[in-house]
C-alpha cells in the first residue's frame, strides 16, 4: 500500500475517532432489542452501497440516502449511526475492494452524517405519530440537508488531499450538485417510513424491487458513456489528422484545461464539459488544412468562420457548455477577440481553453529554441497576458496546477487523461 | 403527407384546443374539490417525467393521475388532467413544443372520453369502491382508454413517420400498453391509500406519486442517454463531412431519408435501426482520406481514385469493433455497390447487396443532389427523383427508388 501523507492520516483517524466516540459515550441508547430490524437495515444498506447509480450531471450516487432517511425516522440517532456505518463499510468493501482504512473511514463518515441528520430530525420535532407536512416532511427534508452538508464536508476533505481541490469550493459545489436528487428521494423515504411503523417493518423490502432496475440502468449508462467517449476520441483523431499542429494537440490542451478547472474548484459536471470542449475545440478546422498553409488574404476571415462551423458541429450534442467553448475559445479577456466578448461575458470554460491552447502553442514553439527554462518563459508570458488576453484568475490557477504537476507543461505529456477514472 | 393524415392531425389539434379550453371552463364554472386540486397539482411532477420511445410515441406518468382521478373524483378531474398535462410537461421540461402538446392533449382527451363512454354504456359505477361491478367498471374504463391511446399513437406514427401498424405494435406500442396497464394498477393502489387514511391519505397520495416518479427516473435517464449517444455520432459524422465542401446537416438528413425508405419497404425495426446508424456514419471512412483529394475539383488520377474508393472499407473497419455499431458496418462497407455490379469495393450486384446499403446509396444520392454544392445549385426533389429513376436498375435498386417515390413528401 502506498504511503499516505501524515496530515491525511490524522484526518482519517480524527473522523474515525469522533464516530467511535459518539458510540462510546452512549452505548445504552442503542436499541439492541430491535436487532432484527437493525440487521435488515444493515443488509439493505450494504446492498444499496454496492450499486452506484450514475448521476447524469457527472459522478455517481447510491440509493443509500433513501434508506438512511427511513432509518433515522424509525430509530434513535445512536442506533442510526451504528447501523449506517456498518452497512456502508460492508458495501464499500464489496464494491471497491478490501482497503481497511478506507472501509473504516467510509463507515465512520456516513455514520456521523446519518447520526447528525437523526439529531436534526428529532430536534425539529419529526415524528411518525401523526405524519403530515410539518411533522414529517419538513423535519426529514432538514435532516436530508444536514446529512448532505456533513457527508460532503468529509468527502471534500478527503478529495482536497487527492485532487488538490480547494476545500471550501468543492464542499459548496458538492452540496449544490446532489441537493436536488436527495430532496427527490425524501417523499419516497417518508412513505417507506410510514409503512414501516404503521404496516410492518418488512414492507421496507419493497425497496429491493428497485435493485434490478438500478443495476440495469447502471450497466447501460456505463456502456453508453463508453461509446460517447469513443465518439469523442475518434473525433479527436479526425481533428488531429487534419490539423497542422498535429497529433496530441487536443489531448494536451484538454489535460491542461482540466487541471486548471479543477484548480479553480469547478464542479465535476463543469470540468466534464471543459474536457469535452477542449478536446473538440478545433473541430471546425477540419477541411481548412491547405488554407492554413497558404497565405491567402482572407485567411483571417476563414479562421473566424472555423469557430462558427465548429460550434455548429459541436451543437449536434445537447450541451451548451461545450458549444460555448468551441465558439468562444478565441475571445480575449479585454474584448479584442474574434467576437469581442470581454471579461465575465466569456464563459469560464472558454477562458480556460483559450489559455490552455495558448500555453500549448508556446510550449510547442519554444521547444526548438530554448530547452532550458521553458517553464519560466511560459509563465512569464502568460503573466504578461493576464488581464489583456487571459483571465488573471485562470492564469493563476494554471500556474498553480503546473506547479503541482510539472508534466502538464511537457510536450510528452502522454499521461492518461484526468478523466480516465470514469 | 396525404390528405387523410392531415385531417387526422387537424382533428387531434382541434380536440386539443377544445380540451384545454374545456378544462379551464370546468374549473371556472364548477370549482374543484381539494382532492381534485391535489391530483391536478401532482400532475406537474407526473408529466415532467417523459420518456420518448422509438420510433415514435412517449410515456409519461400523467395517466396515473388520470386513473386516480377516475377512481376518486368525478369525470372533470381526469378530463382536466388529460387536456393540460402535455402543456405542463412541455413547460416543466423547458422545451415546450406547442403543436405537439395540442396533438397529445387531443389524444389523451379522446382516450379518456372513450373509457368513460365504454363504462357508461355498460352502466357500472366504479367510483364507489366496494359497489358491485366496481372492478369490472374500472377495468372497462382502463381498457377503453388504453385501446384508444394505442390506436391514436399507431395512427400518428403511420401518418407522420410511415411506420406500419404491425411494426409499431412490436416496438413502441408494446411499451405504451404495458406502461399504461402498470400505471392503472398503481392508481388503484394509490386510490386505496388515499381513501383509507382520510386527510393523511392525501398526504400519502402525494408521497406515493413522487415515489413513482423517482422509481421511473432510471428509465428517463436511459432514454436521455440514448439521444445523447445518437447526437454524439451525428457530431462525428458532421465533422467528417467538413472535409468535403461544407454540407451542413448532410449526415443527419441522409440518415433520415434512408430510414423513411426502410419504413416504406416495411423492413423490420432492428434493420431500420441499423440503417439509421449506417445512414449517419456512411462517410466516416473519409477520415482516412486527405481532404485535398476529397475536394479536388478536377478528375482524380488512378492512385487518388483507389484511395477514395477505400473509404467504405475503412468506415466498416472503424465501426466493426464498436459494440453498438458493428451490426451496421456491413451496410457502410457496401454503400457504394451498384445494382448492376459496377460499384465498389466488392462489385456485388442485385440482391447480394445488403438492402440497407441500397437504401443508403439512394438516400445519399438524393441528399447530395438536393443541397447546394460549390459547383452547382441544389436541384428540386422532383428533378432529383427523375435522375434516380433514370439510373434505377443500373446504379440504384428499382424497388428502393420506388419506395422513395412513395414517401418523397416526407423526406427532408
Amino acid at each position: 500500500m502506498e504511503r499516505l501523507p501524515l496530515g491525511f492520516q490524522f484526518y482519517i483517524l480524527a473522523v474515525i475517532a469522533v464516530a467511535s466516540g459518539a458510540l462510546w459515550i452512549s452505548p445504552a441508547a442503542i436499541s439492541w432489542d430491535r436487532w432484527p430490524e437493525m440487521l435488515m437495515f444493515t443488509a439493505l444498506i450494504t446492498m444499496a452501497a454496492m450499486y452506484p447509480i450514475p448521476n447524469p450531471r457527472g459522478g455517481y450516487f447510491t440509493s443509500t440516502p433513501m434508506l438512511f432517511y427511513v432509518l433515522l425516522c424509525v430509530h434513535n440517532p445512536q442506533t442510526a449511526l451504528l447501523v449506517s456505518s456498518v452497512g456502508s463499510s460492508l458495501g464499500a468493501v464489496i464494491s471497491r475492494g478490501w482497503v481497511p482504512w478506507r472501509m473504516i473511514f467510509t463507515g465512520a463518515q456516513w455514520g456521523l452524517s446519518v447520526g447528525l441528520a437523526a439529531v436534526m430530525f428529532h430536534l425539529s420535532a419529526g415524528s411518525l405519530k401523526d405524519p403530515g407536512v410539518l411533522s414529517l416532511l419538513v423535519p426529514l427534508t432538514l435532516a436530508s440537508f444536514v446529512m448532505q452538508v456533513s457527508n460532503n464536508l468529509f468527502v471534500s476533505g478527503f478529495h482536497s488531499w487527492f485532487r488538490k481541490t480547494p476545500f471550501w469550493g468543492s464542499w459548496v459545489v458538492g452540496v449544490k450538485d446532489s441537493l436536488w436528487s436527495n430532496f427527490l428521494s425524501v417523499p419516497t423515504a417518508a412513505l417507506l417510513a410510514m409503512f414501516f411503523v404503521s404496516v410492518h417493518p418488512l414492507t421496507l423490502l419493497l425497496f429491493i424491487a428497485s435493485f434490478p432496475a438500478q443495476r440495469w440502468a447502471t450497466e447501460l449508462y456505463v456502456q453508453h458513456r463508453r461509446i460517447f467517449g469513443q465518439a469523442i476520441e475518434s473525433l479527436v483523431v479526425a481533428i488531429d489528422a487534419n490539423f497542422p499542429q498535429g497529433k496530441g494537440h487536443s489531448r494536451r490542451v484538454a489535460n491542461m484545461a482540466v487541471a486548471t478547472a479543477r484548480q479553480l474548484g469547478l464542479a465535476d459536471s463543469v470540468v466534464d464539459g471543459v474536457e469535452i470542449g477542449a478536446l473538440v475545440h478545433d473541430v471546425g478546422m477540419i477541411g481548412l488544412e491547405e488554407l492554413v498553409e497558404s497565405d491567402d488574404r482572407d485567411v483571417a476571415a476563414r479562421l473566424l468562420e472555423h469557430v462558427r462551423i465548429g460550434a455548429e458541429v459541436a451543437g449536434e450534442i445537447p450541451r451548451r457548455d461545450v458549444v460555448e467553448i468551441v465558439l468562444y475559445h478565441h475571445e480575449n479577456f479585454d474584448g479584442t477577440g474574434y467576437m469581442g466578448l470581454r471579461g465575465s461575458q466569456i464563459p469560464v470554460g472558454a477562458r480556460i481553453v483559450a489559455l490552455a491552447e495558448a500555453v500549448e502553442s508556446m510550449i510547442r514553439a519554444g521547444l526548438s529554441s530554448s530547452e532550458g527554462n521553458l517553464d519560466n518563459a511560459v509563465i512569464k508570458q502568460i503573466r504578461d497576458g493576464a488581464g489583456k488576453l487571459f483571465d488573471p484568475r485562470v492564469v493563476d490557477a494554471l500556474i498553480e496546477a503546473a506547479r503541482d504537476d510539472p508534466a502538464l507543461l511537457r510536450l510528452s505529456s502522454d499521461s492518461p487523461p484526468p478523466s480516465a477514472r470514469r | 403527407m396525404n390528405l387523410l393524415g392531415r385531417i387526422f392531425l387537424t382533428v387531434l389539434r382541434a380536440t386539443g384546443v377544445i380540451a384545454i379550453l374545456g378544462a379551464a371552463a370546468l374549473v371556472l364554472w364548477r370549482g374543484m374539490s381539494l382532492l381534485g386540486l391535489l391530483i391536478i397539482g401532482l400532475t406537474i411532477p407526473a408529466a415532467w417525467l417523459r420518456i420518448n420511445l422509438e420510433p415514435m410515441g412517449y410515456v409519461t406518468l400523467a395517466p396515473m393521475m388520470i386513473f386516480t382521478g377516475l377512481l376518486l373524483t368525478d369525470a372533470s378531474v381526469p378530463l382536466f388532467v388529460a387536456g393540460v398535462s402535455p402543456l405542463v410537461g412541455g413547460l416543466v421540461s423547458g422545451q415546450p413544443d406547442w403543436i405537439r402538446s395540442l396533438e397529445e392533449a387531443g389524444g389523451e382527451t379522446i382516450a379518456v372520453l372513450a373509457g368513460l363512454l365504454l363504462v357508461s354504456e355498460v352502466g357500472f359505477d366504479f367510483r364507489a369502491p366496494g359497489n358491485r361491478g366496481w372492478v369490472a367498471g374500472f377495468v372497462l374504463a382502463t381498457v377503453g382508454y388504453i385501446t384508444m391511446r394505442y390506436l391514436l399513437a399507431a395512427v400518428s406514427a403511420r401518418v407522420s413517420q410511415g411506420v406500419g401498424f404491425l411494426t409499431y405494435s412490436s416496438a413502441a406500442g408494446k411499451a405504451i400498453v404495458a406502461n399504461l396497464a402498470l400505471l392503472a394498477l398503481l392508481a388503484v393502489g394509490m386510490s386505496y391509500l388515499a381513501s383509507a387514511y382520510g386527510m393523511s391519505g392525501y398526504f400519502i397520495l402525494a408521497l406515493a406519486t413522487i415515489a413513482v416518479v423517482e422509481a421511473y427516473q432510471p428509465y428517463k435517464l436511459l432514454s436521455d442517454q440514448r439521444s445523447v449517444l445518437f447526437a454524439s455520432l451525428a457530431m462525428v459524422a458532421h465533422a467528417i463531412d467538413l472535409k468535403d465542401a461544407y454540407t451542413g446537416r448532410h449526415a443527419r438528413d441522409a440518415s433520415e431519408i434512408a430510414v423513411r425508405i426502410a419504413r416504406a419497404l416495411r423492413l423490420p425495426e432492428p434493420e431500420v435501426r441499423k440503417i439509421k446508424l449506417a445512414g449517419m456514419l456512411h462517410d466516416i471512412g473519409k477520415i482516412g482520406v486527405s481532404g485535398k483529394i476529397i475536394r479536388k475539383p478536377s478528375r482524380l488520377d488512378t492512385e487518388e481514385m483507389a484511395l477514395m474508393r477505400r473509404h467504405p472499407v475503412i468506415g466498416a473497419e472503424i465501426m466493426r469493433p464498436v459494440e453498438l455499431l458493428s451490426d451496421a458496418s456491413d451496410i457502410v462497407r457496401h454503400h457504394h455497390e451498384h445494382f448492376d455490379g459496377s460499384g465498389y469495393p466488392d462489385g456485388l450486384r442485385g440482391e447480394q447487396i445488403p438492402i440497407g446499403s441500397r437504401a443508403v446509396l439512394v438516400a445519399d444520392a438524393l441528399n447530395a443532389m438536393t443541397t447546394d454544392r460549390p459547383y452547382r445549385k441544389a436541384r428540386s426533389k422532383a428533378e432529383a427523383l427523375e435522375i434516380l429513376k433514370k439510373h434505377a436498375g443500373t446504379q440504384f435498386d428499382p424497388r428502393v427508388v420506388e419506395a422513395l417515390e412513395g414517401v418523397i413528401q416526407l423526406v427532408p
